[in-house]
């Protein structure tokens, strides 16, 4: 069939590497959203507890690990292509793929780095009014 | 072709080919819109001038209801997936979506559903709460009456239907591209429909438990949302937002795909930016889940989740504006002077439009103004803004742009100019004073204002410039009656567009399905035209003999199989119709009839499965020296697809409720056992459950190995079917007696009610999967399954261990989290 690349990529691998950055992005919020109100209910009903310390750690742990990961995918998209495509990138579309990964990957960066950036500043646990 | 030819006479409503019940959806959204735009004017006429006592208060809750119901529910969501039915086939060069019956059967069920709520509004049953029905204004204390149950059964059904759709979609754009044209290639609709879909997988679910929620409380009380015993109100603003933000979003980004095809087109140049473009739909998919609490700014959540989606809200204006930047390079960059058409002039529109209601949205965000602003016409001007320029213009630049498509003749020019104008002045003179009299302090929702208050003149501006749209829409209607032929001996490409649906067509679509090379095949082919038309490309005939189209693997899009397609049917007919009498009847509280029309529509359902799933017919050959096999199992298969699709679904409804659950015990841990309630009961119960549901999965496989040969029967496999359903049948029933002789009664507290709906979902799931099982079973029995032919076998294999890992879960959650809080 040389009408056709030679090549077959799983679709799953594909699809998780086009949403490297999205899919990063997702898991931080949904732990760092999750995380703080669990952990505020639980300081609510304990004294003890210090809740700000380990929603800072909580945060500052999965922004660093989240971060690091989806910059690295937009900084070196290669690796992550091999690892889920098994295989390397040969054509243009590949190119175009990976294209798309990096700028999403790129954007997801920016989001991640902002939520966990105002868990800094802002106080934790209080109302908003 | 003869296998393609439509059903004619009082034989048309079996008809599944999607040019022709693609017309009967658009047309029916259609409908849709210039219903909810009357009540619309009705309303606009109250509120002309100040202390009007023309409709009453109670009718105009009912109006704004309705109205924001409507236009949402059953004009925007199903006008974009019928767009998607319609258009997307032609543009992938496929014959047809891969379950044409299944779309058939959401269409009519949409219509008759929503025909049926629409209605409502005549006999004064329409619901007061308000589009997004929060509690506890929608319980049974403050709403009493069916009015509500008519909003809560009818809006779940339709949207079981845009699911249904959902799944077909992104089967549809995976599976049914014609081949060369992989995922890199894929013009921008179908990348903006995928998307759209994706949506509506992970958004719906949502919605869909508040209803079931909402409903189980009003119907039988289980406290989810009422205070005393330890529910939350704010549980439905959560689930629903969770939808209705990205909502917007869903109905926004197939209308920029739209634009994104015309575009091009009137610039005579390639899109700058694809993968900006693409990037963009994604981005804007994934960030607007992150939005769902900017809703309730003003309700009191902490300050630092606040911060989270006051930027949110901010980050998901980039993308869009990515996309309007794009729109201007190519308008810029192209080879000749921007075409001045009738859709080139309502995509200009949309621009003017969509920008301003960004802006306003900008301000929007900005936490402080939205404390001001909250409830206030100001925002009734900015969600127009972003929803009438965001879908309403591009729709009526699509009907001007793919009219010829369909239709002998194209749309007038002259008159489209008029609809035009009408409509973009009207909708300005309709909503920009919107934003004066919103920060002079006018609340939305009011039925009227007093006089004095200086909102007068605003007020009756914004109700001419409605009569100004309702003008334009008329003359669009004048304009269709007029030029509007069906049939396509139309020119083939009157715009001179880059893009497969513009090949020559018939309703089967093409002659031959091209070999694609690069994105706009029709610009960069030459003669591309005439090969199709004399079946040069593949699948100039019909090896089968019946309806086909081929399958092309998901990334690559190198051909794989050939699919074999049902033709008209009445079964998925009066499928939908007993679904939608099902729906109707349970809400009047006929619950005998309604059952009945239940049983009945399962049957139909069946007769309808029953029909599919024909045996193979060898490998074909397709044209260019390729062979393909026309059968094919296993996760290659597009049945198999679509099942994983369906999981998803299952899975976020299921991800929903253990939000749901953990978000209850935030909100009043008292109740929980051990505090408030009874403890679960003891391990043994549990433990024996998922024993059941391990066991059951095994029983499944060693039927799989049991399966026998081509023409053959197996009684073993058969039984052991039949065990593995009663095994699943077991384990619900298990889980449900032991909490009940703990005395736990789903109605005492919100935590009793969250333990009975982990029981109700996975018994919803175990209901499907054991109908699936027997009926594997019949077809086991009448020698129409075996090793080769097993695709309904799979389907209930897929099913059963999702239901059972669902099943497991469940378990845990609610035996395993109450030992954690002792
Ligand atoms: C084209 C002409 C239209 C006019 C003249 C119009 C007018 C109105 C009016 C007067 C209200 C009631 C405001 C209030 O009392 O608070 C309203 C509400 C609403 N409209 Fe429209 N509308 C139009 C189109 C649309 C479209 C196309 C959509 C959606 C796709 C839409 C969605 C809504 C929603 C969601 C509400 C809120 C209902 C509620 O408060 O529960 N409208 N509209
Ligand atoms: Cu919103």
């Amino acid at each position: 069939m040389s009408l056709f690349a030679r090549h077959d990529s799983p679709v799953i691998g594909a699809l998780f590497f086009l949403l490297w950055g999205p899919i990063l992005w997702a898991g931080h919020l949904t732990i760092a959203y999750g995380g703080q109100a669990l952990l505020c209910t639980l300081a609510a009903s304990s004294a003890d507890f210090d809740a700000a310390t380990a929603i800072r750690l909580l945060i500052g742990v999965t922004t660093l690990a989240s971060g690091l990961a989806s910059v690295f995918g937009a900084v070196v998209p290669r690796l992550p292509f091999r690892l889920l495509l098994r295989r390397r990138p040969v054509d243009a579309d590949d190119g175009t793929l990976i294209g798309i990964m990096r700028l999403l990957s790129a954007l997801a960066s920016l989001g991640i780095l902002f939520a966990g950036v105002t868990t800094a500043v802002l106080p934790v646990c209080a109302q908003g009014r | 072709m003869r296998i393609w030819k439509t059903p004619t006479g009082w034989r048309l409503p079996t008809a599944v080919n999607n040019t022709v019940i693609g017309l009967l959806y658009i047309g029916a959204a259609f409908l849709f819109f210039v219903l909810a735009g009357i009540l619309a004017l009705v309303m606009r006429i109250q509120l002309a001038v100040g202390d009007q006592r023309i409709v009453t208060q109670e009718l105009y809750n009912q109006l704004f209801t309705t109205h924001g119901t409507t236009m949402m529910f059953l004009f925007a969501v199903p006008a974009v997936e019928a767009l998607g039915v319609m258009l997307l086939p032609q543009m992938l060069a496929a014959r047809d979506l891969p379950f044409p019956r299944l779309s058939a059967y959401a269409i009519w069920a949409y219509v008759i559903g929503g025909l049926v709520f629409f209605s409502t509004i005549f006999y004064d049953l329409a619901p007061q709460g308000g589009w997004f029905m929060y509690p506890p204004l929608t319980t049974t204390q403050y709403s009493p009456g069916n009015n509500a149950d008519f909003w809560l059964l009818g809006i779940g059904f339709i949207e079981i239907s845009a699911i249904a759709g959902a799944i077909e979609i992104v089967v549809g754009t995976l599976r049914t591209r014609p081949p060369g044209m992989t995922l890199a290639k894929m013009p921008i609709f179908a990348w903006s429909m995928l998307i759209f879909a994706g949506m509506i997988i992970f958004a719906f679910p949502a919605v869909i438990l508040a209803t079931m929620l909402l409903e189980l409380e009003r119907a039988f009380g289980w406290p989810f949302f009422s205070a005393e015993l330890g529910g939350d109100a704010l549980l439905w603003q959560h689930l629903f937002w969770f939808f209705g933000h990205p909502e917007v979003y869903i109905i926004f980004l197939p209308a920029a795909g739209l634009v994104s095809m015309m575009v091009p087109t009137f610039a005579q140049t390639p899109l700058v930016g694809y993968r900006l473009i693409v990037v963009a739909l994604i981005a804007t998919g994934f960030f607007s889940f992150g939005l769902w609490v900017h809703h309730m700014f003003t309700t009191g959540i902490p300050t630092l989740s606040l911060a989270f989606f006051s930027a949110a809200s901010m980050a998901v204006s980039i993308p869009s504006g990515i996309q309007v930047f794009s729109w201007i390079a190519t308008i810029a960059a192209g080879r000749e002077r921007f075409r001045m058409t009738v859709p080139s002039l309502f995509i200009l529109g949309f621009l003017f439009i969509f920008v301003l209601g960004g802006l306003t949205g900008v301000m929007v965000a900005m936490v402080p103004f939205d404390w001001q602003v909250h409830d206030s016409y100001f925002i009734v001007a900015h969600f127009h803004y972003v929803l009438v320029g965001g879908m309403v213009f591009p729709l009526f630049a699509t009907f001007y742009y793919w009219a010829p498509m369909v239709s002998s003749r194209m749309l007038s020019e002259r008159l489209g100019r008029w609809t035009f104008w009408l409509m973009f002045m009207g909708f300005n003179v309709t909503f920009f004073p919107m934003h004066i009299v919103g920060l002079q302090g006018m609340p939305r929702r009011v039925w009227t204002y007093p006089s004095m208050m200086g909102w007068d003149l605003l007020n009756t501006i914004s109700t001419i410039g409605a009569f100004i749209i309702a003008a334009g829409v008329l003359v669009f209607i004048i304009d269709l009656a007029r030029n509007f032929r069906f049939g396509q001996v139309g020119p083939d490409n009157p715009w001179g567009a880059g893009t497969l649906e513009w090949l020559p067509n018939d309703v089967y679509s093409t002659r031959s399905i091209p070999l694609v090379r690069s994105r706009e095949p029709l610009w960069d082919q030459q003669n591309l035209a005439e090969e199709v038309k004399n079946g040069h490309h593949f699948l100039p005939g019909a090896p089968t003999g019946g309806r086909e189209t081929v399958v092309t693997t998901a990334i690559e899009a190198k051909p794989q199989y050939i699919i074999q397609m049902p033709g008209p049917s009445w079964t998925h007919l009066f499928a939908a119709v007993f679904t939608a009498a099902f729906f109707l009847l349970l809400t009047i509280k006929a619950v005998t009839i309604a059952i009945t029309c239940g049983v009945l529509a399962v049957a139909s359902c069946l007769i309808w499965a029953w029909q599919l799933d024909r045996p193979g017919k060898g490998e074909v050959d397709i044209g260019g020296d390729i062979r393909v096999p026309t059968y094919i199992t296993g996760p290659q298969s597009h049945s198999w697809w679509a099942m994983v699709v369906l999981m998803l679904v299952m899975g976020s409804l299921f991800i929903a409720y253990v939000f749901s659950y953990l978000y209850l015990w935030t909100v009043s841990p008292d109740v929980w056992a051990p505090d408030g309630s009874p403890m679960p009961p003891h391990v043994a119960y549990p433990l024996l459950s998922a024993g059941l549901l391990v066991g059951g999965v095994a029983l499944l496989a060693l039927a799989y190995r049991a399966l026998p040969d081509p023409g053959k029967r197996s009684w073993e496999a058969f039984l052991l079917l039949v065990l593995a359903s009663c095994a699943m049948a077991a384990a619900v029933g298990i889980e449900v007696w032991g909490h009940w002789i703990t005395g736990l009664r789903p109605d005492a507290s919100s935590y009793a009610a969250m333990v009975y709906m982990a029981a109700l979902l996975t018994g919803q799931g175990a209901l499907a999967v054991i109908v699936l099982c027997l009926f594997a079973g019949a077809r086991l029995a009448t020698r129409q399954m075996d090793r080769v032919r097993r695709v309904t076998f799979d389907n209930a294999f897929l099913l059963y261990a999702y239901t059972a890992g669902q099943g497991l879960f469940g378990l845990l959650l609610v035996h395993g989290f109450p030992r954690l809080l002792v």
